[in-house]
């Protein structure tokens, strides 16, 4: 019988405790969750988003077309034509697409660049209407 | 007595002006009577149904800052106040389905059988001294004959469903509703000894000197318990656990009826608020050197309840079914009758 | 396939419950046949195979260094741990030998991962128990801990840290700085989670007694990780066969006697602190130094074959990597411990009630990525 009683006052006093933690944090903690389209958290700066291509000072392409990144790439999303320029005898791409319906972000594409010149962005929100949207061409990538 | 100061003032004029008007017309009281009372009632639904989309955006609120979040937030520009209207439009909206298979009438059906005894249920409280449907004699076992009946309502939606799932939600909630009605009632019955009267005025009348929250520990923790059981919120929300049967006997509905549903979840939560806040804290009664209108002061004390409620909600884990009995048997009802029995002993010693 | 007219035992007819692949809590897309006699259970069986995606056949087409990115998906909760035990297997292939700091990093990395995993058993069981808050706290924090990896990786869930030979990227200038205000403040929180959870009187009557694993049964169905731990049986590859520089660090491994629920959530409460102080350990011993060992750019090991296992927070989680010479491995096999510890299922399930199923299924701990691959 007493212990009966002891069971019962020992269980409400550890149901007192439970609701002690709710109410502190109801009375004093600050919310952690952002009002998202109106406030945005700050992302990494290495933040691994959609794809860009980098140009150097005077907006020449800086990729060689050496096709690295496309052989990299575990889901083969990254292709990529390439043509000897007459003017200059210098190799370049004269397309070059990343369907991001199939990137997975993973980053091996640029940590392999040996010119440096494919970068992540900081852009987390890419959407699209249908899948075409997601296949970008060099007028999107190329960052002049 | 602070009465003077009440809203019941503004309906005993009103009341009185109308049966003069009709006495001029040589029309019989009865229809003037008739009259009142539906007013009456339509102020009691408006109330009610503002009361509850209140209460589901408060619920959400409360819910949000115990968990470091924010909640609605969007809707209706200050802190989201208008998220449940917005809902409940959306809602309105929804297609209606009844599963193929389902007992088309009694699946239709449920949705208003859970929602009309909630409903009754107020027509015996107290918001002040004469703002009341019918000060029945009977008073507060016809809140708990009412509210009994909602388990019916859960057992026909459960069953017609033609779901599993429902099915055992349904069961739930019969068997959880037969053994917490007892102690519900049992705790009550202390109050109703002491005062000498089923009927809601005189037992707040009786509460003038001393709430019964201070004179009845006891049967206010048990009251507060069972209640909790008798609306089906966690740690007693076995019929519509989440986590285990999806959600219960509810599953299969959707649009306005599942509204419904929640709807009387919300005004039976209401009512258990209001029932205790009449029965153990002084319903309408204020301190006297606050003259403020009852009705704000019963409201106070509400949704003092209603938090506690909800507090608890977000903070327990459930308990399984077979416990659930255990803790309904074992510990609640025996408490009830030692409480029943210390309050006669000490009603046979002091009097 | 389960008889459907099995009866009970009073002859009665009995029902058949279909729990999941949609259903709120049986961790992803796991079907459990459940027949019933009212809510006791008589007989279940588990059905997986609703996220199978082919993952070791994929493998085969993969180099080496994606078939690492991909193993993030095997346990989306814990990629770090998938990633250090295909990056030590690719390494034992190739023989490499990796630098004292990628050591230090990965497991730094690890056992970060670890305590996630721990917060999220948390923050499910105590949901599937019908706790919504504590499922909250518990994202709450890993929120922390998901934006310390953010600025080490670059992202949030499918990390790609791992790389053969090493790590990708060295640690922010403010990581340890952050990583210990990180400590401090989980410290706090496991007091607010004993508090809130592991103390309630409600909870304790929901997990204590039900579905007991004995030891015998963990060794014949071959479970690992915190459910064996928690049967009584001490023995964590950390340190029993150990692999990295786990034998540098000084941590406990904890253990229960009674292997039920509530052990197991114990064990895993108490693991957390565990990591907690190997992470606190691995913050001191760091210096600054070589991130990655020098390998070829083309990954091409040796024909030959190599098996790795690695305590992940799941249990035994190990590699069979055969390599022919060429970019591709050969074969690729996981043992997957959620998928291994989820055939008990069948064993526990008979017996208790249909509360009581969604309370075994979230200590044991699964992750549908994993059992289905």
């Amino acid at each position: 019988m007493i212990s009966y009683i002891i069971k019962i006052l020992k269980g409400s006093w550890s149901l007192l405790v439970g609701m002690k933690v709710t109410l502190k944090y109801f009375l004093f903690e600050k919310a952690v969750t952002v009002r998202y389209p109106y406030e945005k958290r700050k992302v990494a700066p290495i933040w691994r988003g959609t794809l860009r291509q980098l140009c150097d000072d005077k907006g020449e392409e800086i990729c060689d077309g050496c096709q690295i990144c496309s052989r990299v790439c575990p889901v083969q999303c990254i292709s990529m034509e390439v043509f000897k320029d007459p003017a200059d005898n210098k190799r370049k791409t004269s397309s070059y697409t990343v369907d991001f319906g199939r990137c997975m972000y993973c980053g091996l594409c640029v940590e392999s660049c040996p010119k440096k010149c494919l970068v992540h962005t900081t852009d987390y929100a890419f959407v699209s209407f249908d899948r075409e949207g997601l296949v970008l061409g060099k007028d999107k990538l190329v960052k002049r | 007595m602070n009465v003077s100061y009440g809203l019941e003032n503004i309906w005993l004029w009103f009341t009185a002006l109308l049966e003069k008007l009709f006495g001029w017309f040589g029309l019989p009281y009865i229809f003037a009577y008739t009259i009142e009372k539906i007013i009456f009632a339509a102020a009691l639904l408006a109330f009610i149904s503002i009361s509850v989309l209140f209460l589901i955006w408060m619920e959400r609120k409360v819910s949000a800052h115990i968990q470091s979040r924010l909640g609605p937030m969007h809707v209706g520009g200050w802190h989201g106040w208008a998220q449940t209207i917005a809902d409940m439009v959306k809602l309105l909206f929804k297609e209606d389905i009844i599963p193929a298979k389902a007992d088309k009438w009694v699946h239709r059906i449920a949705p208003i059988v859970v929602f009309v005894p909630s409903l009754m249920a107020f027509l015996v409280i107290p918001f002040e001294k004469n703002l009341i449907g019918q000060d029945l004699n009977v008073g507060i076992l016809l809140i708990f004959a009412f509210s009994s009946l909602a388990v019916l309502a859960i057992i026909m939606g459960g069953w017609a469903s033609n779901n599993k799932y429902t099915l055992i939600g349904g069961i739930r909630s019969a068997a959880q509703m037969v053994s917490y009605e007892i102690p519900l009632v049992l705790s009550v019955l202390s109050v109703v000894m002491m005062v000498g009267s089923l009927k809601l005025n005189d037992i707040v009348e009786a509460q003038s000197r001393v709430w019964f929250v201070f004179s009845q520990p006891l049967a206010f923790m048990l009251y507060i318990i069972a209640g909790t059981a008798e609306v089906n919120r966690t740690p007693f929300d076995l019929p519509e656990a989440e986590s285990e049967i999806v959600s219960g006997y509810n599953t299969e509905y959707s649009g306005l009826k599942y509204g419904f549903f929640m709807l009387s979840e919300f005004t039976n939560m209401l009512i258990v608020s209001l029932v205790a806040a009449t029965v153990f804290m002084g319903g309408w009664l204020g301190p006297k050197w606050l003259p403020l209108p009852g009705i704000i002061w019963l409201l106070l004390k509400t949704y003092l309840i209603v938090f506690v409620l909800m507090w608890v909600r977000w903070t327990f884990p459930r308990l399984r079914v077979d416990r659930l009995m255990d803790f309904g048997w074992k510990i609640l009802i025996p408490l009830a009758f030692i409480n029943i029995f210390i309050t006669g002993l000490f009603m046979v010693i002091f009097k | 396939m389960i008889d459907n007219k099995l009866k009970d035992k009073d002859g009665f007819e009995t029902m058949y419950l279909n729990m999941g692949p949609q259903h709120p809590s049986t961790h992803g897309v796991l079907r459990l046949g459940l027949v019933l006699d009212g809510e006791v259970i008589v007989s279940a069986e588990p059905d997986i195979g609703y996220l199978h995606r082919g993952m070791e056949k994929l493998a085969e087409h993969r180099t080496y260094q994606a078939n690492i990115a991909m193993s993030d998906r095997f346990d989306y909760v814990t990629s770090m741990n998938n990633n250090f035990v295909v990056a030590l297997a690719i390494e034992k292939l190739l023989g490499v030998e990796i630098p004292k700091r990628a050591h230090y990093l990965r497991i730094l990395m690890a056992e970060l991962n670890r305590v996630v995993n721990h917060i999220l058993l948390f923050g499910f069981f105590a949901m599937d128990l019908g706790a919504t808050t504590a499922l909250i706290f518990g994202f709450r924090e890993r929120e922390e801990v998901l934006d310390l990896f953010e600025s080490v990786t670059g992202a949030r869930l499918t990390y790609n840290y791992f790389r053969v030979g090493g790590v990708a990227r060295d640690l922010p200038e403010d990581f340890i700085q952050k990583t210990g205000a990180f400590i401090k403040l989980m410290r706090k929180r496991i007091k607010d989670y004993d508090d809130l959870v592991t103390n309630n009187v409600i909870f304790r009557d929901r997990s204590v007694g039900i579905g007991k694993i004995s030891k015998e049964d963990i060794l014949a169905y071959s479970l690992s990780g915190p459910v064996m731990r928690a049967s009584g049986i001490k023995y964590d590859i950390r340190k029993d066969d150990t692999y990295s520089v786990y034998k540098e660090f000084d941590f406990n491994i904890p253990t229960r006697e009674d292997g039920d629920c509530f052990d197991r959530y114990l064990l895993r409460m108490l693991e957390l602190r565990e990591s907690l102080k190997i992470i606190e350990q691995v913050l001191v011993k760091l210096e600054p130094g070589e991130i990655m060992a020098k390998v070829p750019k083309v990954i091409k090991p040796p024909a030959g074959e190599a098996y790795i296992r690695t305590e992940s927070p799941k249990g035994e989680l190990s590699v069979y990597l055969v390599s022919d010479g060429t970019v591709n491995p050969y074969r690729f096999h996981l043992r997957a411990p959620s998928f291994i510890n989820l055939q008990i299922l069948q064993k526990i399930l008979p017996g208790v009630k249909v509360a009581d199923v969604i309370a075994i299924l979230g200590s044991i701990d699964i992750v549908l990525g994993e059992v289905d691959r």
